[in-house]
């Protein structure tokens, strides 16, 4: 956040039961659309859900209809209806940022994208890739170099060379049209980050389940490694 | 998806060096998962939205947007639409086409070449048949989804229709019979139910070794309807994977020939025109594209002629000129291209994302931290200075928690908001208290041997209200923390103490004073829900202004017992969040006065019952305005006629900024209050000490 405070960003807030409008439907993710398997949710009594994705913050925002420019972000924990193991939690956290206004373009978003890169993971090389986010167009990924191996490609990476921190894209003119913008007047960038993933890299932790279980030599050893070793 | 990357070199050209290839399919969004250098095999994560990836066709196509490399197609027949071989009666719109066409065996039917198989062998489908292999190879290569019937099975025509209520199939592979959903696309004969339209084939109708007659069905069935019917009968293909994301209606034909050209090589004789029913035409969706305007979007010159060719590789038709140019859909994109930004997308792919320029725009000026956002880091100062950790817990609760917690029916704490579909029990309810998992983090962490324990968390609570604007629930947002053992060991003085109720009283003063918010400890609330789940003589309040926000003690010795917390007293702390990042009057500077305050100290005796607090209340309800504080400085504990008592001295400092107060006016003031004290609480036995 003090990243993006630096552009001007600000905090909002969300709930994390929601309707599925502002979790799906508004999003350009409707009923029986594949990418909803992106996504297994959470239903609870009444026809709501543990959002997925703090997305559902940036529909409330757009719905709020607040002065040109929008800059916020919102960060909190979302929700998974997947069989837990070692990698995969029913809740995590996410983090994920929202800039609209007149004007903004491709190059805009990249621009964006790098500087959050560069001001958290320093001078690493990034790549661009295209990826599919229902509620963006363009959809972006962002990939930074293997810190172990520059890209060449090694054990840890899989043989990737590259690890996927940003998710992002131009705002879909499907969800503008959906808040009663007009996408030929404004446009919007997008982006999250999968806080937990990048707490777990940072930490060097494999599994990411370890940093949701309130083991506390766990945690002490994530503040303070002990000398010389690894976790 | 899995694809051989020898077998890809059949449909374009691609580097001779794997991990160059691998950066290409990454470069254009086909993101490898895996490559395995040894057999030249990658593993796809294709896109949601882009059915059309799903074959070896549309990876080609999709490299050739990018490098500009010419694409080749495996040879097929080109089918003619003309008699059916077959009734055909198509009673549903879910279908836009449906092709069918007959085979007969005429010679020894000899199977697939190894070559030919290859490209199953890099997806891990098993050789059946030549037929069955057939129409999984020309998935693979076109995308196009085909199935094959003994025609001999088959009585009457062929129907195209939604199942029945009722209605049963009995897929390939099943052990029996299913329920059909209702509404289903079936393909069916007078008697039986011979497919689940796009999704799987059945039993009755399969293709054997002995069989001498086929038909072959190629189609464009319905997204969702193929969708609703594989989700509902837990029956996933790569027949119902394409199907799901849209297929291309204008590959019907292709794709059958392609069947037909390979059996024909294999034993097998289309007999006949193929029967075609459907009213799919091409729609020939058109979006406009100005070429300054994309231009302007990617940052990156572009002139008509480039958008024209860079578009054509993906199979748009582009038309137009002096940069007013419109895009035709091709019908293998009619699923996921509908705007402009969808072509902006088709040029940036093309050019490459990482060829592109990257500008970060102009902002005006930065944002500060908001009130909250810097109370929520102050608050953690003080508790993390303190020692403690912070945690993350899920937002459920099992409900084995609750009787844990020793929660009955009619409790505030009984009713959850509840899932409707987890696949963990763990995850049935919804969590309305943070104290469980406060507590079974404690009972982990003992049996582990890890001990002092100091924990906290901001998390979130529901609460089931019908009243509530989404009719369902609130959302309490709470702090809260939780310590057990000796606490402090590292400090320099080596002496550490015992986690109580007056080490958290302790880190609320601190919090109090950090935040410049007073918050005061009180005696126990009996209305706050989590009044029961602490020990009933050691806990207290936490007030604002008079209002409870907040709970802190020892955890209920029932409930310690419940976790098998032996010989450990955990204490617990919550306070609800919007009480300590509400938004204050900022603090300001005020110019100090040359005149020194008056002071003046009054001395109370009071009884066991009354608390210094109700005095320092009356002192200031009643002083004037210029009475600036009242604070204790002396604790005197004696007895008078046998009755414990205390006696409190209280300093209060009159303000004297313009030097203009009179020692009368303020002995005066003194003598008043001292009335409106002994005036309310000398009947319970308040009196002044001399």
């Amino acid at each position: 956040m003090n990243v993006l405070r630096r552009l001007g960003f600000e905090l909002v807030d969300g709930p994390e039961i929601d309707a599925p409008y502002y979790n799906f439907d508004a999003l350009n993710i409707p009923e029986h659309h594949p990418a909803r398997d992106m996504q297994d949710t959470f239903w609870v009594t009444g026809g709501l859900l543990l959002r997925s994705h703090t997305t559902t913050v940036q529909a409330r925002v757009l719905e709020s209809k607040p002065d040109l420019p929008i800059r916020i972000a919102s960060a909190g924990r979302v929700y998974r209806n997947e069989a837990v193991d070692a990698t995969h939690l029913a809740m995590f956290h996410q983090f994920e940022g929202l800039w609209v206004d007149k004007g903004l373009t491709f190059a805009n978003l990249k621009g964006l994208l790098s500087f959050i890169a560069k001001s958290l993971y320093g001078e690493g090389r990034i790549r661009f890739k295209p990826k599919f986010y229902p509620y963006t167009e363009p959809s972006v990924g962002v990939d930074l170099a293997c810190a172990l191996c520059d890209a060449a490609g090694c054990e840890a990476c899989h043989g990737a060379g590259w690890v996927t921190i940003l998710g992002a894209g131009m705002v879909h003119p499907k969800v503008f049209l959906e808040f009663g913008y007009d996408p030929e007047e404004v446009s919007g960038i997008a982006f999250g980050l999968g806080t937990t993933r990048m707490a777990a890299q940072w930490a060097g932790v494999s599994k990411v389940k370890s940093l949701y279980d309130q083991e506390l030599a766990v945690l002490h050893d994530l503040h303070r490694p002990p000398a010389g070793g690894e976790l | 998806m899995k694809i051989n990357a020898d077998t890809l070199r059949r449909f374009i050209e691609i580097p001779e060096d794997g991990r160059a290839t691998r950066m290409l399919l990454d470069d254009i969004g086909i993101e490898v998962k895996r490559h395995d250098t040894s057999t030249n095999k990658f593993t796809l994560e294709l896109l949601a939205n882009r059915g059309d990836h799903h074959c070896y066709v549309g990876i080609a196509r999709e490299i050739s947007g990018r490098t500009g490399a010419p694409t080749c197609r495996p040879a097929y027949t080109k089918l003619q639409a003309g008699a059916s071989p077959v009734a055909l009666a198509l009673n549903t719109d879910l279908c836009s086409r449906y092709s069918a066409t007959l085979l007969e065996k005429t010679g020894e039917s000899t199977p697939l070449s190894e070559a030919e198989l290859a490209p199953l062998d890099a997806a891990e489908i098993h050789s059946v048949s030549a037929a069955v292999d057939a129409t999984n190879l020309s998935n693979l290569e076109f995308g196009q989804p085909t199935h094959c019937f003994d025609a001999d099975t088959i009585s009457g025509p062929i129907q195209i229709r939604l199942s029945k209520e009722g209605e049963k199939a009995w897929p390939l592979f099943a052990e029996e019979k299913v329920l059909v959903p209702t509404g289903s696309i079936v393909i069916a004969d007078d008697e039986k139910i011979l497919a689940i339209a796009g999704v799987i084939g059945c039993e009755e109708s399969k293709t054997t070794d002995a069989t001498q007659r086929i038909i072959l069905e190629s189609a464009a069935f319905d997204p969702i309807a193929v969708r609703k019917a594989s989700r509902s009968l837990g029956i996933h293909t790569d027949s119902s994977a394409r199907f799901e994301r849209g297929s291309d209606p204008s590959q019907v034909l292709v794709g059958a020939g392609r069947v037909v050209h390979l059996l024909e090589e294999h034993g097998w004789s289309r007999t006949g025109d193929t029967g075609m029913v459907g009213d799919w035409t091409d729609e020939k969706r058109k979006i406009s594209i100005r070429t300054e305007a994309a231009s302007t979007f990617l940052d990156h010159p572009l002139d008509d002629d480039e958008i024209t060719d860079r578009l054509g590789r993906y199979g748009f038709a582009v038309e137009g000129s002096s940069g007013d140019l419109v895009a035709q859909v091709p019908p293998h994109r009619i699923w996921d291209v509908e705007f402009t930004a969808d072509l902006y997308e088709e040029l940036a792919k093309s050019i490459g994302y990482n060829d592109t320029a990257t500008n970060l725009p102009p902002v005006d000026m930065g944002a500060l931290p908001s009130h909250g956002d810097q109370a929520k880091r102050q608050v953690e100062e003080v508790l993390v200075g303190a020692g403690f950790y912070e945690v993350f817990t899920n937002g459920f609760h099992a409900t084995s928690l609750r009787e844990k917690l020793g929660i009955q029916e009619g409790h505030a704490l009984w009713n959850h908001v509840e899932t409707t579909n987890a696949l963990d029990r763990g995850y049935g309810l919804v969590k309305n208290n943070a104290l469980g998992q406060a507590v079974e983090a404690i009972a982990g962490n003992i049996r582990v041997g890890t001990r002092p324990i100091q924990m906290y968390e901001w998390t979130r609570t529901f609460h089931p209200d019908a009243e509530a604007p989404n009719q369902v629930c609130t959302e309490r947002h709470v702090l809260w923390a939780i310590a057990e053992g000796n606490i402090e060991t590292d400090r320099w003085s080596d002496q550490s103490r015992t986690a109580s109720p007056w080490f958290f009283k302790g880190i609320v003063e601190e919090i109090s004073t950090a935040l410049r918010v007073p918050l005061a400890i009180s005696p126990a609330d009996a209305n706050h829900s989590l009044h029961d789940c602490l020990h009933p003589g050691r806990q207290a309040s936490i007030q604002l202004h008079g209002q409870t926000v907040g709970i802190l003690g020892e955890i209920h010795p029932g409930i310690c017992a419940a976790f098998k917390l032996k010989r450990a007293r955990p204490v617990y702390m919550e306070i609800d969040r919007e009480a300590l990042l509400q938004t204050l009057a900022p603090a300001r500077y005020q110019e100090r006065s040359a005149h020194q305050p008056i002071l003046r100290s009054l001395a109370f005796s009071l009884p066991p019952r009354v608390q210094a607090q109700d005095v320092i209340d009356i002192l200031k309800a009643n002083g004037p305005e210029w009475l600036e504080a009242v604070d204790i400085v002396d604790l005197f504990h004696h007895e008078e006629d046998g009755i414990a008592k205390r006696a409190v001295t209280f300093a209060l400092r009159y303000g004297n900024n313009e030097g203009d107060r009179s020692a009368d006016s303020v002995n005066q003031t003194s003598e008043a209050l001292i009335s409106a004290v002994i005036e309310s609480l000398g009947p319970q036995g308040v009196a002044l000490r001399a």
